[in-house]
């Protein structure tokens, strides 16, 4: 918001301080100073007034008063100068106006002056110049001044054309209500508006003359023509204008103002600075008829301070006297107490609606006597462990092996275009391919393959994130479940089966949580897996289990011609569950171990890990290992499987003879041959 | 079988050598312990005296054959991998090891668990999908809050068949409440984690970011704890002496509010592009936790203070590494990836 540096001027000295030491002042002590811009002999300042003092510190007057306190200086006019104009009312011609406020909710209070014979006419140069040096534009000399009275004291004015509004209404009746769905109204701007029920109107004679707070209908407008006005300051209710707003789209510098809620009593100091400047214009004005609809008068509010609190807060020790001086600088009453001096009784001024309960007072101290003179000082507290996140430390510990590994972490956005009834819809998608919260990692970190290939032949990439799914409890209510989840996906271009490779990081990444019972299984299972095949080639896609747990899936990615793409994804949440974190020394051998070499033929279908499962099954302790390692296939073995192993044998007790090798041996290979499997010899 | 046809097996076999290993296998296999030589020794007792005579002639033929096989499979096995005589060049290229790299986010992150465990905070994730009532309600923003309109929020859809509304966090302060109602003060902790908001994007601004916040309630934690706490999570951040600089501020959750600065690493204050000339860098949010808050959590708040703050991990990163497009940090680009 712009502000006139010279027109600040007006209520506090500011010689020998640059534009620039204020802007610095306000940015440290009241609201950011955006820039600060030369205009001519003036200054302007863009202000970020913050959203708590949208109601009071949208105005000049509101600003300089910041500034004297925090200058310590008393400003050159106060509110209560300002206010000591006394409206003295006339006796005039016209009849009264009568005003019906029929949501009393909403209108707080409704004050307007009836003014008679107004002389409408170009404005001052002066009151010109500070218009336009905020951005505003002359109009009219009544409608510059209600402008101007706004930016000055931050009451939002409107001035009807009283004779129009009697030409509408003989009765002068002015009906403040909620609008009708379908009503419509022509404002200032020339747009003709069709509304929304809910919306704050003036009606006169069954016509909409004023979008309350908002803005004004072109047919009560003040022109050259006119001669007598209704000049109003009012206070809407924030949220109701605040909604308007939105429902309308449309915004102005008086709804950026009403939509904070505003101080009701402002309407006073308004209407008396209106008629001194008006005066001062014009000449002699004939105020004939003044309306107040003020139902329940606000009140300063009482506010005890405990100093002590204040001090802890801020970390300070600022004295009594020092506390109650920034307070009254900043208009503050502050009351005796007889609480041998440890609090005090604050009345904050009425304006000052973000003002309700002790710790507003202690930002006020704060942030005036300067957060800078606070001291960083560091906690005196009881040295305390913090708690173990265990979740958060398995993550690192995954992200530590990955990336040893050569997987690139990579962060994806969690919408997707792909919707399902298990997948949660967003309300408000962003765009129409974003409709839904992602139910697994897998397609995004296929998408970024896709997307670096241009540049890489070689990709390996991870992410761990959230996902989402969502299923009906017995209530039929829906239950949203949130998941970590970790997923990795590997493009090599050497030819190499790289299945076998992401099968190993996997091995060994569960491995290294303690975890030595998972195998994986074919995925085979439509029903859990049914997402899964949008994914991966059902094909070359395994089931990882930890016993008969599910941990994840790993396979061929789908839709990569030309190249394989390998990925893998974990539950993240069942890792952490089944991670054995507790690890016992085991004494090393004291004996030599023994390895043998054993080759079977096999049909073309056998799978390794059947005959693995065999071997291990042939009950002899003494085999500690079995490695493959051979496996070949090929026409002059009738397409069968050759597969060869080194079985190693070893004892606690004692150093094996042959003898008792070949005894075990002889058990293993009566068991593989009772499967139908030849062995080689 | 007899030995020919072994020493004919055991010269196909050499022919197929790869590596050491292998040949070691060969060597175990026909003259080892009990190879097919020393078979063939045994085998002699059990033949006749001039039997053993010509098997003997053969069985020291069929081990010169292959000890002079194996030696000279050996030494070619051992003149692909062993430099010898050969000129060896160290300037030759290093064989590819691929490298990881971590996100840089989560690298900022990483140091901000570490720096601010090692002052004892505790790390804390909560739920990217909450409900109003956490992110909003619970932290003094009711529902006609002018604040709502600064945290436009992606909604969930089918609302009505649940128990409360939810939506996506708009920040992580959606997780103070929760961890309120189920610890006791006094406490610390840090809050990392994703949040979303229904908003354009542009360089600086992307509708989903990872932030990180800060809680710290005990009997007496004031602003200029504030100010000391993170004043050394900054120098250790940017290793560097950093000015810090607190401005007021307004969020409904705190009270007093403010705004952090940053003196900008880039120019030590001085004015640059980075810092619009200002000297400062915005870097977060912050203020001493609002009663309301405690109470919606149940607690005390006549016993309890304490500060908390909200800063997005995205926006050190892009000062810590002068990273100009906050939406590369999702983009999944490789070329960008790899440089941290």
């Amino acid at each position: 918001m712009l502000f006139s540096f010279n027109w600040l001027k007006q209520y506090i000295d500011l010689t020998n301080i640059s534009a620039q030491k204020v802007g610095e002042l306000l940015t440290l002590h009241s609201f950011e100073v955006e820039s600060i811009k030369k205009n001519g002999s003036d200054w302007i300042l863009d202000i970020d007034v913050l959203a708590n003092r949208g109601h009071d510190c949208r105005c000049h007057l509101a600003i300089a008063m910041e500034l004297a306190a925090i200058l310590e200086k008393k400003p050159k006019q106060h509110y209560q100068n300002l206010t000591s104009q006394k409206i003295a009312l006339a006796r005039g011609k016209l009849r009264p106006i009568n005003i019906k406020v029929q949501s009393n909710k909403q209108v707080p209070r409704y004050a307007a002056l009836v003014i008679e014979n107004i002389k409408v006419a170009a404005s001052p140069k002066w009151l010109v110049g500070y218009l336009e040096a905020i951005g505003g534009r002359s109009i009219n000399n009544v409608v510059d001044l209600t402008n101007y009275i706004m930016c000055e004291v931050g009451q939002p004015m409107h001035a009807f054309d009283y004779d129009k509004i009697l030409a509408l209404s003989p009765e002068r009746e002015m009906i403040v209500r909620l609008s009708r769905q379908g009503e419509g109204v022509v404002t200032l701007d020339g747009v003709e508006r069709e509304l929304t029920a809910g919306i704050l109107v003036i009606e006169a004679g069954k016509k909409l003359i004023d979008l309350a707070g908002i803005m004004g209908g072109q047919v009560s407008e003040i022109g050259p023509e006119t001669k007598n006005i209704i000049l109003q300051a009012s206070c809407f209710d924030g949220p109701t204008i605040r909604r308007a707003t939105k429902l309308l789209g449309h915004r102005t510098d008086a709804s950026d103002i009403y939509q904070h809620n505003i101080d009701p009593n402002l309407a006073d100091l308004a209407l008396g600075r209106s008629i001194h400047l008006l005066k001062e214009m014009t000449g002699p004005v004939r105020v004939v008829q003044k309306i107040d609809f003020y139902p329940e008068k606000k009140i300063a509010k009482q506010i005890k301070l405990d100093l002590a609190q204040a001090n802890s807060l801020l970390g300070v020790e600022l004295s009594r006297d020092k506390i109650i001086q920034i307070l009254q600088s900043l208009d503050f009453v502050v009351q005796k107490s007889n609480s041998g001096g440890k609090s005090i009784v604050v009345l904050a001024p009425t304006r000052r609606l973000d003002v309700v309960m002790p710790e507003d007072l202690i930002e006020e101290i704060g942030r005036i006597y300067g957060y800078k003179k606070i001291p960083a000082k560091m906690p005196y507290i009881n040295l305390a462990l913090p708690e173990i996140n265990q979740q958060a430390a398995y993550k690192n510990q995954v992200r530590r092996s990955l990336i040893n590994w050569g997987f690139n972490e990579t962060i994806n956005y969690v919408f997707t275009d792909k919707s399902s009834s298990l997948a949660l819809p967003l309300q408000n998608p962003i765009a129409k391919d974003k409709i839904c919260l992602r139910m697994n990692l897998i397609p995004g970190l296929a998408q970024n393959i896709k997307n670096n290939l241009k540049y890489f032949s070689a990709i390996r990439l991870f992410e761990i994130g959230r996902i989402w799914c969502q299923n009906l409890n017995q209530n039929k209510q829906l239950i949203i479940h949130e998941k970590e989840s970790l997923a990795g996906v590997l493009l090599s271009s050497d030819g190499k089966e790289p299945f076998f490779l992401l099968k190993g990081f996997v091995e060994n990444l569960i491995q290294s949580f303690g975890i030595s019972d998972i195998w994986f299984d074919d995925a085979l299972a439509k029903d859990e897996s049914a997402f899964l095949e949008n994914d991966f080639n059902v094909r070359a896609l395994a089931q990882i289990k930890i016993g008969d747990r599910l941990l994840g899936y790993c396979g061929e990615l789908r839709d990569f011609a030309g190249s394989i793409a390998v990925g893998f994804e974990l539950d993240l949440d069942v890792l952490t569950q089944e991670t054995i974190s507790e690890r016992m020394y085991e004494p090393l051998a004291k004996y030599p171990s023994s390895v043998r070499d054993l080759a079977i033929l096999a049909p073309p279908e056998t799978k390794v890990g059947q005959v693995l499962a065999e071997i291990n099954e042939s009950n002899v302790l003494e085999l500690v290992d079995v490695d493959l390692f051979d496996l070949y296939q090929g026409e002059e073995l009738d397409d069968k499987k050759n597969l060869a192993f080194h079985l190693i044998f070893q004892s606690s007790k004692k150093t094996l003879t042959d003898r008792e090798v070949d005894i075990f041996m002889a058990k293993i290979i009566k068991n593989l041959q009772e499967k139908g499997w030849e062995i080689r010899r | 079988m007899d030995l020919s046809q072994i020493l004919f097996q055991a010269q196909k076999e050499a022919r197929e050598l790869k590596n050491i290993q292998q040949w070691e296998d060969l060597y175990r296999k026909y003259l080892g312990k009990k190879g097919k030589l020393s078979d063939a020794l045994v085998a002699l007792k059990d033949l006749t005296v001039e039997e053993r005579k010509k098997q003997g002639q053969a069985i020291n033929h069929f081990k010169q054959e292959l000890t002079q096989l194996l030696a000279k499979t050996q030494d070619q096995l051992r003149g692909s991998l062993k430099a010898g005589q050969r000129f060896f060049d160290v300037s030759s290229p290093a064989v590819k090891i691929p490298q990881g790299h971590g996100h840089p986010i989560m690298e900022i992150r990483r140091q901000m668990e570490e720096i601010f465990g090692s002052l004892g905070f505790s790390v804390i994730e909560g739920q990217e999908v909450t409900s109003e009532y956490y992110n909003f309600d619970a932290l003094n923003i009711p529902g006609d809050h002018p604040a709502r309109d600064a945290m436009d929020t992606f909604w969930l859809g089918q609302n009505n068949q649940r128990s409360e509304s939810m939506l996506l966090r708009t920040h992580t302060s959606a997780m103070q409440v929760p961890y309120m109602e189920c610890h006791q003060p006094p406490f610390k902790i840090i809050i990392p984690g994703m949040v979303y908001r229904y908003e354009a994007t542009d360089a600086s601004h992307d509708y989903q970011f990872y932030q990180l916040e800060g809680l710290m309630i005990d009997r007496d934690i004031s602003i200029a704890n504030f100010k000391g706490v993170i004043d050394v999570v900054f120098q250790r951040i940017f290793n560097r002496q950093i000015k810090t600089r607190l401005r007021p501020g307004f969020f409904p959750f705190t009270e007093p509010s403010f705004e952090i600065d940053l003196s900008c690493v880039k120019c030590q204050g001085k004015g640059c592009t980075l810092c619009k000339q200002t000297g400062w860098l915005e870097i977060m949010g912050a203020g001493m936790v609002h009663p309301n808050v405690l109470r919606s959590a149940k607690l005390d708040h006549s016993g309890w203070q304490g500060f908390a703050f909200g800063m997005g991990l995205g926006r050190i990163a892009m000062i810590k590494w002068g990273i100009d497009d906050i939406r590369l940090f999702f983009s999944g680009d490789l070329r960008f990836l790899k440089q941290f």
